[in-house]
C-alpha cells in the first residue's frame, strides 16, 4: 500500500499534465468541426467512388466524416498517439527508475517481496490510466454530444473511448517488458518516443487496407475507429491479440523481475 | 577532441538502431507504392482535385500526384521528418544533460577544458551523429526510390527533401540543447523539449485544417520544410530566414546559459 501511494504521489503531476494535454488536443481539433462540416457535405457525395486502398490510407471514411462522431475519430487518432506516449513512458519508467535513480537498494531491502513491489506499481499505473480515461471521456463527450445535432451514437462513442484505455494497457505492457529485459535504461523518453512514433508511422502510412498483415505489428491498428463506427464492435482477432500481448508481457515481466540482477549503488 | 570521440562512441549503438529503423520505415512506406497507386491512378488524381481545399491540404493529396514515385515519397516525408526530429531533439537534450544525469559532471568539469569548449565538442559530435543519420536515411530512400522509379527522375527532388531533413534535424538538435542548457533538471529538460516537439507536430496538423490558421505555420518547424512546398509549390524566403534565426538564438543561448549555470552534482 505504501508503494502504491508513493507511486501515485510521484506520478500525479505528470499524469495531470497528460490529462490536460489530451483534453486540450481534442478541444482544439473539435473546434474546427463546424467549419469542416459544411465543406464535407459536398465532398461525401463523390467520395464513395474512390478506390478503397486510398480511402484507407488517408483515414477518411466517407460516410462518417461529416458527423461529429466521425470527425471525432480523426481527433481521436492523435488522442491515441498521445495516450500511447503517456502509457509507454509509464511502462518503461515505473520499474526502471529505481535503478536509474539509485533507489533500488533502498526499496528492495524493505520487507516486501518483489512480486508485491511490482503489483503495487502496476496497480498505481492502472489507477492513473483509469483517471486519465475518466476525465478524457467526460471532456470529449461534451464536445461530441454538443456538436451532434441530436443523433448521437452512444455505444460507438463509448467503444472508441474505451479503446484508448485498452491501447494504453497494451503500450504500457510493451514498455514494461522492455524495461525489465533491458540491462539498463538510462533515459525513458528517447526509447518511448522512438517506439511509439515508429508504431504510429507504420499505422499511418504503411497500413492501407483492413486486412493488411502490417496491422498486427502496430497496436494503433488494433481498434480501428472505422470498424467500430460501422459494426458497433471491436474485431475479435485484435482483442485476443491485444489481451495476449498484455498477459504475456505481464507474466514475463513478473518472471524476469523476480530473479533479475538489480544493480545497487 | 577526446570529448568528441567519446560522445560518438557513446551514441554508436543508438545511432545504428535509429538508422536501421529509418530504413525499415522507408521500405515499409514505399512498399505500398507498388501495391496501391502504381497503375491506373490517373482517375484517382482527378477525383482528388475535386476535394474541398481544407481536406486536400490536410492529406497533402490534392497537390501530390500519387502515381509519381517522388510525390508519393513526399507524403511519407512528414513521418520521416517526425522521427528525425525526435532523434535530434533527444540527442540535443541528452548530450548536454547526461553528465548531470549520470553523475559524471564532476569528472568532466574538473578537466582543464572550458565549458564553452565542452559544448563545442558535444555540438560537433551531435552534428556528426545527425549527419550520419541523414546519410543513412538518404541512402535507404535513394535505394527504395530507384527500385520503384521505373525510369522516372527523382534524384533532384530527393536531395532537396534530404537537405530539408538535415535542416529539421539541426533545428531540433539546437532546440534540444537549448532546453538542456537552460533547465537544470535533466529529466525536465528533455520533457520540455519533447513538449515543444509534440506541440509543433500537432500545430502542423491543425494548420492545414483552415486557411485562417495559415499564419501559425511560422511557429512550427515542420511547416518550414513541407514536402509540398519543396517539391511543388515553391519556397517562401521567410522559412530559411526564420530557421537561421532560430538556430542562432538556440545555439547562442546554449553557450550563454550553460556557461553560468549551477551544475547539479
Amino acid at each position: 500500500m505504501n508503494i502504491y501511494k508513493h507511486e501515485l504521489k510521484a506520478n500525479y503531476k505528470i499524469a495531470f499534465i497528460w490529462i490536460i494535454t489530451l483534453c486540450g488536443l481534442v478541444a482544439m481539433i473539435m473546434a474546427f468541426f463546424p467549419m469542416m462540416k459544411s465543406e464535407m457535405e459536398l465532398f461525401v457525395k463523390m467520395m464513395d467512388s474512390f478506390p478503397p486502398v486510398m480511402k484507407a490510407m488517408m483515414g477518411i471514411v466517407a460516410e462518417n466524416f461529416n458527423t461529429s462522431i466521425g470527425y471525432y475519430t480523426f481527433a481521436f487518432t492523435y488522442t491515441l498517439l498521445f495516450g500511447a506516449i503517456q502509457a509507454m513512458n509509464l511502462g518503461i519508467g515505473i520499474v526502471s527508475k529505481e535503478e536509474r535513480e539509485r533507489t533500488a537498494d533502498f526499496l528492495l531491502t524493505k520487507p516486501v517481496s518483489r512480486v508485491r513491489i511490482l503489483t503495487s506499481k502496476l496497480l498505481s499505473s492502472l489507477t492513473i490510466f483509469v483517471m486519465t480515461n475518466a476525465v478524457y471521456s467526460a471532456v470529449s463527450a461534451v464536445f461530441v454530444v454538443s456538436m451532434s445535432d441530436g443523433n448521437f451514437a452512444l455505444t460507438e462513442f463509448l467503444l472508441i473511448n474505451a479503446s484508448l484505455f485498452f491501447s494504453q494497457l497494451i503500450f504500457f505492457s510493451i514498455g514494461l517488458i522492455i524495461s525489465v529485459l533491458a540491462k539498463k535504461i538510462k533515459t525513458v523518453l528517447p526509447v518511448s518516443l522512438g517506439l511509439v512514433f515508429a508504431f504510429f508511422a507504420i499505422s499511418a502510412f504503411a497500413v492501407t487496407s483492413a486486412d493488411d498483415k502490417l496491422r498486427y505489428v502496430t497496436p494503433f491498428q488494433y481498434f480501428k475507429t472505422e470498424t467500430i463506427l460501422a459494426q458497433g464492435k471491436y474485431e475479435t482477432v485484435y482483442i485476443v491479440l491485444g489481451l495476449a500481448i498484455i498477459v504475456a508481457a505481464l507474466i514475463a515481466s513478473y518472471a524476469i523481475f523476480k530473479r533479475r540482477d538489480i544493480h545497487a549503488v | 577532441m577526446n570529448i568528441y570521440r567519446r560522445e560518438l562512441k557513446a551514441h554508436r549503438k543508438s545511432l545504428i538502431i535509429w538508422s536501421v529503423s529509418m530504413a525499415l520505415l522507408v521500405a515499409g512506406g514505399m512498399g505500398k507504392y507498388s501495391a496501391g497507386m502504381g497503375a491506373g491512378a490517373g482517375g484517382f488524381n482527378e477525383m482528388m482535385d475535386k476535394m474541398p481545399q481544407s481536406l486536400q491540404k490536410l492529406f497533402g493529396v490534392g497537390v501530390f500526384d500519387l502515381s509519381n514515385v517522388l510525390d508519393y515519397f513526399g507524403v511519407l516525408f512528414i513521418y520521416l521528418a517526425l522521427m528525425a526530429a525526435i532523434h535530434a531533439t533527444m540527442l540535443g537534450a541528452g548530450i548536454i544533460s547526461k553528465e548531470e544525469r549520470d553523475k559524471t559532471a564532476e569528472f568532466l568539469m574538473v578537466k582543464p577544458i572550458s565549458r564553452a569548449n565542452i559544448i563545442t565538442s558535444k555540438m560537433f559530435a551531435a552534428g556528426t551523429i545527425v549527419l550520419v543519420f541523414n546519410v543513412a536515411t538518404s541512402v535507404s530512400s535513394y535505394a527504395m526510390l530507384s527500385y520503384y522509379a521505373n525510369g522516372t527522375l527523382f534524384s533532384d527532388g530527393l536531395w532537396k527533401l534530404m537537405a530539408s531533413l538535415l535542416a529539421i534535424q539541426m533545428l531540433f538538435l539546437a532546440v534540444g540543447s537549448f532546453f538542456a542548457a537552460v533547465i537544470s533538471k535533466p529529466k525536465l529538460s528533455s520533457a520540455a523539449a519533447t513538449g515543444v516537439l509534440l506541440f509543433m507536430f500537432m500545430l502542423s496538423v491543425v494548420v492545414d485544417l483552415s486557411e485562417k490558421l495559415a499564419p501559425l505555420r511560422y511557429i512550427t518547424v515542420f511547416k518550414y520544410f513541407d514536402a509540398k512546398d519543396i517539391l511543388i509549390e515553391g519556397y517562401e524566403a521567410a522559412y530559411p530566414i526564420l530557421s537561421i534565426l532560430l538556430l542562432t538564438v538556440c545555439i547562442y543561448s546554449t553557450y550563454h546559459f550553460y556557461r553560468k549555470r549551477d551544475l547539479k552534482i
